[in-house]
C-alpha cells in the first residue's frame, strides 16, 4: 500500500527529469536564460532532490554521519532549484520591477537562510529518520521552500487570465494559454505538497511516510503536478486540437 | 525614467496631437483599452498595438466623443507600422515568448 501510494511521487520526479532535461536541451540550443533557470529548477527540485533524499532515507542502517551529508546535499540541491524557481518568476514576469526584485531577494534569503537553521540546529536529520522535530526549523524551512512555486503559480494564474482576454481579439495562441494555466496548477500543486507536508509537522512532528493516507494525499498532488507539466511541455496531437477547438467555441460564445 | 514601451508612447503621443484630447486622457484611454485586452503599456510589442489600434481603440475614441474615430485609428495603425519599420524597437522578451518557446516541438510564431 505504501508502495502504492509513492506511484505518484515517482511520476513527478520522470515528469521533472523529462521536462527539465528537454528545457536544458532548449537552452543549450537558445542560450536563453527562462529555460535554463526553469529546467534546472525541475531537475534539482523534483528529481535530484528526491532520489539524495530518499537515498538518505533508505539508509536507515548508515552511520548518523552519512545520512546527516545525504539530507545536506539534498537539502542543498532542492534549495538551488527553488532558487531558480524565485528566478525565473522575477525575470520572466516582472523584469523591469524593483518591488518583485526586491521581494525575489527576499525570498532567495529566506530560503538560504532557513536552510542554514535546520542543518546548524540537527534538525535536518529528522528529514532521515522518524523521530517527531524539535524546533520550528524545519517547518519555517519547508514553508520557505512552499513560496518558490506557490510565487510562479500565482504569476501562471495571473497571466493566464491576461492572455484570455488576448485570445478574444486573437493576441494569443489558445495552445500557449493552456500552456501557462498548466504549469500554474502543475507547480501549484507541488507548493501544495509543500503546504500539506508543513501541516503534517506542525501537527504530528514527522514526516508524511509514517501515516499512508498523507503520502498518498502527497502523491495525488504529485501526479496531477507531472500530468500538467508533462502536457504542457508533451502536448499531443489530440491535446492541441481540442485546446484549438475550445478557444474557437469560447470566442464564437463572447458577448 | 521611461518606463511604458516606445509603441505605447508613441500612439499616446500621436493620439494627443491628432485629437482635442489632453495628455492624461490620450494615455489614459489607451491605458484602459490594453488592460481590457490584458495587455500592458509596458511590454506591448507593435504588432499588438497595431491589432489594438485597428479593432478596439475606435469605439473607445467614440465614447469620448472624437470624430471619425475609425478613419483616425486606420490612419494611425498604418503610420504605427511605418513609423516601427523606420525606427526597430527592441522589445525585450515577454513571459509570452517564454512559454511560446516552451514546447517540445518548439514551433515557431504564427
Amino acid at each position: 500500500m505504501k508502495l502504492l501510494s509513492l506511484a505518484g511521487v515517482v511520476l513527478f520526479m520522470l515528469a521533472s527529469l523529462g521536462v527539465g532535461v528537454r528545457l536544458l536541451a532548449l537552452y543549450a540550443r537558445s542560450r536563453k536564460l527562462p529555460e535554463l533557470l526553469l529546467g534546472s529548477a525541475l531537475l534539482c527540485v523534483g528529481f535530484l532532490a528526491y532520489a539524495v533524499g530518499t537515498a538518505g532515507k533508505l539508509l536507515l542502517e548508515a552511520t548518523p554521519e552519512t545520512r546527516s551529508l545525504l539530507t545536506i546535499l539534498g537539502l542543498s540541491i532542492e534549495c538551488v532549484g527553488h532558487l531558480s524557481l524565485v528566478a525565473f518568476s522575477w525575470r520572466v514576469f516582472h523584469p523591469r520591477s524593483r518591488a518583485a526584485a526586491g521581494f525575489a531577494v527576499l525570498l532567495a534569503l529566506f530560503i538560504c537562510g532557513t536552510l542554514a537553521a535546520e542543518v546548524s540546529s540537527g534538525q535536518h536529520l529528522r528529514y532521515s529518520d522518524l523521530e517527531p522535530i524539535s524546533g520550528p526549523e524545519l517547518p519555517l524551512a519547508l514553508s520557505a521552500r512552499a513560496s518558490a512555486p506557490a510565487w510562479m503559480a500565482l504569476e501562471c494564474f495571473r497571466f493566464h487570465a491576461q492572455l484570455r482576454r488576448r485570445l478574444a481579439i486573437g493576441l494569443a495562441d489558445p495552445l500557449v494559454v493552456q500552456r501557462v494555466l498548466l504549469w500554474g496548477v502543475g507547480i501549484g500543486a507541488s507548493a501544495l505538497a509543500y503546504a500539506g507536508t508543513v501541516a503534517h509537522r506542525l501537527v504530528f512532528g514527522t514526516g508524511l511516510r509514517v501515516h499512508v493516507w498523507a503520502l498518498s494525499s502527497v502523491s495525488v498532488l504529485g501526479t496531477i503536478a507531472a500530468v500538467c507539466i508533462g502536457l504542457a511541455f508533451f502536448p499531443p496531437s489530440a491535446y492541441r486540437r481540442w485546446a484549438r477547438r475550445e478557444s474557437m467555441v469560447d470566442r464564437e460564445h463572447e458577448p | 525614467m521611461l518606463t511604458e514601451s516606445l509603441a505605447f508612447e508613441w500612439v499616446s503621443a500621436e493620439l494627443e496631437a491628432r485629437t482635442a484630447l489632453s495628455r492624461i486622457e490620450a494615455r489614459g484611454t489607451l491605458r484602459l483599452v490594453l488592460k481590457n485586452v490584458g495587455l500592458e503599456p509596458a511590454s506591448v510589442s507593435v504588432h499588438q498595438m497595431q491589432v489594438v489600434v485597428e479593432r478596439l481603440l475606435p469605439a473607445a475614441l467614440g465614447k469620448r466623443r472624437v470624430g471619425e474615430a475609425s478613419a483616425l485609428c486606420r490612419e494611425l495603425a498604418a503610420d504605427l507600422v511605418a513609423h516601427a519599420q523606420q525606427h526597430a524597437e527592441v522589445v525585450a522578451e515577454s513571459a509570452y515568448d517564454v512559454f511560446e518557446r516552451m514546447d517540445s516541438s518548439r514551433r515557431s510564431k504564427p
